[in-house]
Order: C-alpha cells, then sequence, then structure tokens
C-alpha cells in the first residue's frame, strides 16, 4: 500500500513539475507551494465497541489505554493560480490515530492495538473570496482519495513468552470532499503564513484485508471530521 | 524550483512515516503473588476406592474440589493412553468407560494430572497460564472371570453364636453383601446386610446348639454356595440311681440363653414306639428325671435338644444334632448279630459284619477271630453240638469249618441258598459231617457235608408239612417237626437215621401252628431230648424225654404270658420275658434252672436283640452282658 501511494505522490508532483517547466517554457507560470501542521479530530464509535467487546471477553481485567485521541496531522500542497482569485492543484494529507487497551502485572502483560491511517491525496481547489484586502480569505474545496490503512495487533505475554500474537491489516481507499475556510497573511516577500479550518467528509470504501480483497471488512470506519492546521505558503510569480 | 519540491517530498515522507499513531504505556497493576506451597485439592474418584478393583466393566468418573482453588484443565492418561484431556467444569466431570475385555489381566494405572488456577486474578492466571499442576495415580486392578457366587470359607461355633467367614468381593461393583441363615426350624432363620466389602467375617447371635443350619452369602442379590453347619449338642449324661429305679439326664447348658425357647429330652424305650418327654423352659435348668427301672437288653436313647425360642411346631418335627445318649444295663462286650455256645466250654462263637469271634464269655476276651467273605443270613450259622464245628451259607454255598483253627471242613455249591434268598426252612449239622435241612419243597434232607452228596431223602406228602429238624452229635438221631393239617396240630417226631434211613422211636404234640412257632427249640443230649416247646399262644413247656423212645421224663410249664429268651441246653437253663404286652412294663423276668430245679426272678429282659446264655453269663448283640448272679432279683 505503502508502495503505490509514493508512486501515486511522485507521479503527481513530478507531472506538476513538468506542467510547470512546459509553462516556463512558454510563460512563467505561478505556483503557490505550501506546508502545514493541524490538528484533527475523528470519531471512530464502531471501533470503540469493538474495544469494549475485547474487554468483555477477555478473563482478566483490562482498561481502555488510548481511545482515537484527535492527533496532529500534517500536509502540503502545489496549487497552480489559474487566475489571481483561482488556484488548483495537488494536495495531499497524512492522518494516524489509535487506541490501545490492555492490562500488565508481575505475571505478563496483554495489549489489544487498532492503528489507522491514511494517507489523504486530492485535488484542492481554491478561491480568493476577500478582494485586495489583508488578510486573504480562501474558500478552499479538496476532493480526492484517503489511502487507509487499519491495524490491529494483539499480543499476551506471560513470564516473557508470548503465548499470543495476531497482526492484521486491513486497507481501503476512500473517497472524500474536504471544504474548509483558509486565511493567509503575508509575510517576508513571497512567503505567508495561513491557516485553515475545515470538515472532512468520508464519503464510504471497504476495508479489506491486505492482499486479499475478498475478505472485507463489515466494519465502517470513516474519516469524518474537524480539521485545523496553520502553515507557511511560497508563491512564486 | 526543483530543489524546493524535491525538499517538500522528502519532508512529506518523513512526516508521514514519523507521525503515525503510537499507543500509550500500560500502566502496570499490582497484584499479590501466588504461595509457593499449592492449595489441598480433594480428588474424588469413582468408583471410590483407593485401588479400582474391577470385575466387571465399569464407567469412572473424576472430581475435583478445593476451598481455595479452581480447577480449570484435567488430563486423564489409562496406562499410556490419554483417555480425558479438556477443561474441566463440575457439570461436565471427566469420566470414561472401562472395558474389560479390553485390557490385559493384573495392574493398571490411571494417572490424573489436574491444572489448577493460582487464584490471583492475575494476566497469567486469568489466562491459565498461572497455577498448580497436581498429578496423582490410581492404581487400577483388573481381573477376569471373577466368581461371583461366593463360598461361606468357614463357620465357627463360639460361646453365644457363630462366627461366619465368607470370601471377600471388594471388586468396583460390590453393593452388598447379604448373610441368610436357613435353619432345620425357620423360627429361627436370621439374615444380615452388610455394604462393607471389607467386612468378610460376622457374629450370628441366633445361632442355637444343635440347630441345622445353612449358610449363604449373596452377593448384590446373586446367591452363593450354601455352608451346612451344626454344633452338636453335646451328649447328655445318664446317671442311675443305687436302687436302679431312676434314670437322671444331665447335660450342658446352653451357651445362647436367649435364643432358647425350652430344653427338650425325649426317651425312647427299647421296644416302644413313643417318647417320654421332658420340657424344661429355664434355661439354668439341665436336669430332667425318669422314674424307669431299665431292663437288660436293647439301649434306652435319650436326647436333649434345645429347642429355640418362637418354634411353635410340635417339638417331633425339630431336627436337632446331636444331645444323643444311650444307656443300656450290662458290661460292655462285642456286639454280635448272631452268637452260640461252642460245646459245654466257656466260650461262644460270635458273628459281626464279615468276622467271627471267639470270645470267652468268662473272661470276656476275645481269643480269636477269622473273617469271611459273601457270608449271607447270619441267622442260619449253626454250631455242631459238641462244639467241634459251626457252619453258615454264602451266597451260593455250604460252608462247614472247625471253630479250633477255622480250618475248612467242606464247601459245596447248593441250590439251598441264592444271592441271600434261602429255600429252606431250617438246618442242624452234626458233629459227623452230616447237614441236617428242611427244604421249602417239603423235603429233609441228610447231606454229607464233606462231599456235597445228599445221603437221605425224606418227602412229605400232601397235608403233612416238614417245619424244622435238628440232628444230634452222632448225626445218627433226629428230630423233626411236622405240620399236619388233618388235625391241626405240629408234631414232633423223633427218629434214628442209620444213614440210609429213618426209624421212628416216638412223636409227642406240640402247639398249633402260629403260636410262637418260632421260638419253639430243641436239642439232643446224650440221653435225653430236651424241648422247649409252644403249647397255645403265650404259653410254653419245658420237657425232658427218653433219647431212646421219646417217652416223657420230666415236664414243666411255664407261667402264662412268659415267653422263652435264652436256653442253656447243657445245663439246662432258661431265662424268660413277659412278652403278652410286647412293651415294656413288667417289673421282671423270669430264671430256671431245670437241673437243680430253681427260679428267681430278674432284671426285666427287653425284647428286640439276639441273647445268648453261657456259663451263667447272659449277653445281647447289642453288645452287654451281665452274669445271672447281677441279673437276679431275688
Amino acid at each position: 500500500m505503502m508502495k503505490q501511494e509514493l508512486i501515486f505522490i511522485i507521479l503527481i508532483i513530478f507531472g506538476i513539475q513538468g506542467a510547470a517547466q512546459e509553462s516556463a517554457q512558454k510563460s512563467r507560470p505561478r505556483l503557490k507551494i505550501g506546508g502545514f501542521g493541524g490538528y484533527a479530530f475523528y470519531s471512530f464509535e464502531n471501533l470503540e465497541n469493538a474495544n469494549k467487546e475485547v474487554i468483555s471477553q477477555l478473563p482478566f481485567d483490562a482498561s481502555v489505554i488510548d481511545n482515537f485521541p484527535a492527533q496532529t496531522c500534517f500536509g502540503g500542497y502545489v496549487l497552480i493560480k489559474i487566475a489571481d482569485w483561482y488556484s488548483i492543484g495537488p494536495a495531499y494529507e497524512f492522518h494516524s490515530t489509535g487506541s490501545r487497551l490492555g492490562a500488565k502485572d508481575y505475571s505478563g502483560s496483554y495489549r489489544f492495538d487498532q492503528t489507522l491511517s491514511t494517507h489523504q491525496l486530492g485535488i484542492e481547489n481554491e478561491a480568493r473570496i476577500s478582494g485586495g484586502i489583508k488578510p486573504a480569505v480562501f474558500i478552499n474545496l479538496a476532493g480526492g482519495v484517503n489511502f487507509s490503512s487499519w491495524k490491529i495487533e494483539e499480543e499476551l505475554e506471560v513470564a516473557e513468552e508470548v503465548l499470543q500474537n495476531d497482526n492484521t491489516e486491513f486497507v481501503a481507499i476512500k473517497p472524500f470532499v474536504y471544504p474548509a475556510l483558509k486565511i493567509s497573511y503575508p509575510g517576508y516577500k513571497n512567503l505567508s503564513m495561513f491557516g485553515r479550518a475545515g470538515y472532512l467528509f468520508d464519503l464510504g470504501g471497504k476495508y479489506h484485508l491486505s492482499g486479499n480483497k475478498d475478505y472485507k471488512s463489515t466494519q465502517k470506519i470513516p474519516w469524518s471530521g474537524f480539521r485545523i492546521s496553520i502553515g507557511l505558503e511560497f508563491c512564486i510569480d | 524550483m526543483k530543489v524546493i519540491l524535491t525538499i517538500l517530498i522528502i519532508f512529506l515522507l518523513i512526516f508521514s512515516f514519523s507521525c503515525e499513531f503510537k499507543p500509550s504505556d500500560i500502566p502496570e497493576t499490582y497484584v499479590e503473588q501466588p504461595d509457593e506451597n499449592a492449595p489441598v485439592l480433594y480428588i474424588e474418584v469413582q468408583p471410590g476406592m483407593d485401588t479400582l478393583k474391577l470385575a466387571t466393566d465399569v464407567w469412572t468418573e473424576f472430581k475435583f474440589t478445593s476451598p481455595e482453588t479452581e480447577v480449570k484443565w484435567v488430563t486423564i492418561t489409562f496406562d499410556d493412553n490419554v483417555v480425558y484431556d479438556s477443561e474441566y467444569s463440575m457439570q461436565n466431570r471427566p469420566r470414561f468407560y472401562i472395558a474389560l475385555g479390553s485390557y490385559t489381566e493384573g495392574l493398571h494405572y490411571f494417572t490424573i494430572q489436574a491444572f489448577a488456577s493460582s487464584n490471583t486474578g492475575s494476566i497469567a492466571d486469568m489466562a491459565g497460564a498461572e497455577g498448580y499442576l497436581y498429578e496423582v495415580q490410581w492404581p487400577v486392578i483388573i481381573h477376569q472371570n471373577i466368581e461371583r457366587r461366593l463360598h461361606v470359607k468357614s463357620v465357627e461355633y463360639k460361646k453365644g453364636g457363630t462366627q461366619v467367614t465368607w470370601e471377600k468381593y471388594d471388586y468396583s461393583d460390590f453393593e452388598y453383601y447379604r448373610l441368610i441363615k436357613t435353619s432345620s426350624t425357620s423360627a429361627n432363620e436370621a439374615e444380615y446386610h452388610i455394604t462393607n466389602p471389607q467386612i468378610t467375617t460376622l457374629f450370628d447371635t441366633t445361632y442355637l446348639e444343635g440347630e441345622y443350619s445353612d449358610y449363604q452369602v449373596s452377593l448384590n442379590g446373586e446367591y452363593g454356595h450354601s455352608y451346612s453347619f451344626q454344633k452338636p449338642v453335646q451328649t447328655p449324661e445318664i446317671i442311675l440311681n443305687e436302687e436302679k429305679n431312676r434314670m437322671m439326664v444331665r447335660w450342658n447348658r446352653t451357651q445362647n440363653p436367649k435364643r432358647l425357647g425350652y430344653y427338650h429330652v425325649a426317651l425312647k424305650v427299647p421296644d416302644t414306639y413313643f417318647y417320654q418327654e421332658v420340657m424344661n423352659e429355664d434355661a439354668e435348668d439341665t436336669v430332667a428325671v425318669y422314674n424307669i427301672s431299665p431292663g437288660f437288653g436293647d439301649n434306652y436313647e435319650f436326647q436333649v435338644r434345645y429347642v429355640p425360642a418362637g418354634f411353635d411346631q410340635p417339638y417331633v418335627i425339630y431336627n436337632s444334632s446331636g444331645g444323643k445318649a444311650i444307656f443300656s444295663l450290662g458290661n460292655q462286650m462285642l456286639s454280635f448279630e448272631n452268637a452260640m455256645k461252642i460245646g459245654d466250654t466257656g466260650d461262644i462263637l460270635l458273628y459281626n459284619d464279615g468276622l467271627f469271634y471267639k470270645y470267652n464269655i468268662v473272661s470276656h476276651t476275645v481269643l480269636d477271630s477269622f473273617r469271611v467273605e459273601d457270608l449271607a443270613n447270619p441267622v442260619f450259622i449253626r454250631v455242631s453240638p459238641s462244639g467241634q464245628f459251626f457252619s453258615y451259607f454264602t451266597n451260593t454255598d455250604f460252608v462247614m469249618r472247625k471253630t479250633s483253627d477255622w480250618g475248612l471242613v467242606g464247601q459245596f455249591t447248593t441250590p439251598l441258598t441264592n444271592y441271600g434268598t434261602v429255600l429252606f426252612w431250617s438246618v442242624s449239622i452234626s458233629d459227623n459231617y452230616h447237614l441236617a435241612v428242611i427244604q421249602h419243597s417239603n423235603v429233609l434232607s441228610i447231606t454229607d457235608i464233606r462231599t456235597g452228596n445228599e445221603l437221605f431223602r425224606k418227602e412229605g406228602t400232601q397235608g403233612e408239612y416238614f417245619a424244622d429238624a435238628v440232628i444230634n452229635s452222632d448225626g445218627d438221631k433226629i428230630l423233626y417237626n411236622t405240620h399236619v393239617y388233618d388235625d391241626w396240630k405240629n408234631y414232633l417226631h423223633l427218629v434214628d437215621f442209620d444213614g440210609a434211613k429213618f426209624t421212628e422211636l416216638g412223636e409227642t404234640t406240640a402247639a398249633s401252628p402260629g403260636a410262637n412257632y418260632g421260638i419253639v427249640q430243641y436239642a439232643i443230649l446224650e440221653d435225653k431230648v430236651l424241648i422247649l416247646k409252644s403249647i397255645s399262644g403265650y404259653d410254653y413247656r419245658w420237657e425232658e424225654r427218653s433219647v431212646s423212645d421219646f417217652s416223657l421224663i420230666n415236664g414243666f410249664d411255664l407261667p402264662h404270658s412268659f415267653v422263652p429268651v435264652a436256653i442253656d441246653f447243657p445245663k439246662k437253663q432258661l431265662i424268660t420275658r413277659y412278652g403278652l404286652n410286647g412293651g415294656f412294663d413288667e417289673s421282671y423276668s423270669l430264671f430256671y434252672d431245670f437241673e437243680n430245679n430253681t427260679s428267681h426272678k430278674i432284671t426285666p429282659i427287653i425284647k428286640g436283640q439276639r441273647f445268648v446264655l453261657s456259663n451263667d453269663v447272659l449277653a445281647n448283640g447289642s453288645g452287654r452282658y451281665l452274669s445271672l448272679s447281677d441279673l437276679i432279683q431275688e
């Protein structure tokens, strides 16, 4: 999965680079290259219930240590300014969260981990709505797919001997749309800072066992949730 | 531009991998560690035996309990085969069926392993990876083809009851023993129920001495072999008082007085058909007295019985062992089936059970004995008048031997005897080897014993039948008895015999036939013929007649109802008994000495035995004797 994602990203980036070089030969293109980090909120109620189910079936007491917390995320984009008020280009974000339930005493330990990660890749449209005032205000609308993975790890260790160790990974390609509001403030030369807030709508897509598309999970695990981020943007005129 | 994009890509990739969600560490919870000493675990097995002994197929079951822990897993192997390996719960206990036919005879083992929780509540405990392992072996002994019908091994009488021991059956299918005592009286039966297979001895307090009992041990309701047991009542003591008119019976007190209903003493007086009985209900009262003057002859038979409480049937049907005693007057001597004087000596010839004895009746010693084969009808043993010879019949032959050294004088096969069946009425031998016989075919024959040749033969006629004959010592005089139907009389004839013919010397009448016909006796001495004849029913007459012309020399009528018992012809002595009732209620008998013309009352003589009178001693076939001096009362 990771390999496919990288190839996809590299192709997009080098495609954009090729397009930029071609434009430069004709007339120099105008690009906006940005990077950002932020905080994403998730709601995996199904998986939380699954954790409760696991706990109820354990012969010993265990507790939830982590429960799909809001996590930092990061991303970047390269937008081509089609007009002064409108840009379009590829965008990428990485999200990861998870849960752990477990127990530990003198005799051993038990853990049940679920890790969700996704490489969010899409085409972002950005339209300026603030005219010439500063700071500039944009409406962004991104659409694309989440290349998601769902790892489940269970391990029982007694007297330093692993009695049970199960690892399972599911993967899914999940389409999304992501509307957001962006406020940018010019800084030094072509560098500006921006802040962005939005809500990602997960449009579906089923998990299947990694390497075996026939074995599908019935769980719905949407990435939907609020996103807030801040970042730097470099404009090339 | 290219540089910026490259940096951006690298930057994204690094973040992508380094910012993946990392779960937090798990905090450790304090749990107390398990004790090194394992808690007590109870393993209950069914059948509940320390060593499982099997004689039949069986289901085994295993139960594990502990107040401190909980068994999680059980593994059971039989010999080297795992027969159970699973989680344990009280609702689903391990069970295993042992089919005997699948295993060899002898010793086997269950190995029982139980894994129990440490009960700490730790992860390892709850995951079943921490706990205590228990292991125990359960020996199994398999015996094929075990006999289930048990034997009683022994029954031993002890004070107050019997100790019964039987075979042990301690196999898994044991349920109970049932010891059953059946008795000759249903009033004293017993039954015991024993549920411990190790108990194979029991004391039966119901047993009463003399009881015929059968003990049997039933296994699980299946009947066993019967064991018969009786402890005979000890022989009681019979004491005659000095006046000889009272007999006292004394016996041992029962050792089980609680079971005693009463003592029963029965006396059967000889020649009677009823019992004189005494019953004592007091266990301490062990004496019975009979006011009876015992007579001489057969035995007085006593039996003391301990009749159990509850026995409500007639005493006579209570069959009891032991307690018997006999009493008879006189002194001990050889018993005999037949006996007679040997001439005029102090010896008598005794015959008993295939043996002839020469017995001196004065010193009461056995002088000699001789075994004979196939002797038939001892009643026809004869001694010649001088006592020199004696004769007898076998199944096929007539035999004559010397009394001095048992030497064979003559033996010949005769049609007169045929394996116990005789074809003659009387037989008499002389000292000159003559045999006089009255045959059933109404023939009086004289035979030479040495050759077996018949010397003379006289046939009876229609209306006159030979009945009896005796021959004298020299063989030249014969006294024979005929019955003449015309006048309904018996005639005694004395004849001379010269080897070829009879010459009549005289005759006299005897009683009519049927009047004590069998006991009329006669003897021919040198100069006299002695006759004891029946002149009517229960009337007898003693006569002495001349041997030359058969004329009467002397005669004596016996008192009415006194019948002859024994005669010593050479000494002219006669003992009679009162014979009217056939029972025993007279107080005396009579002794006559015709040589000295004296008579005496003597101790009553009991009917029913053969008597021989010789040398002033009266002996009877039961093996007792008394001298005349002891017999004479007055």
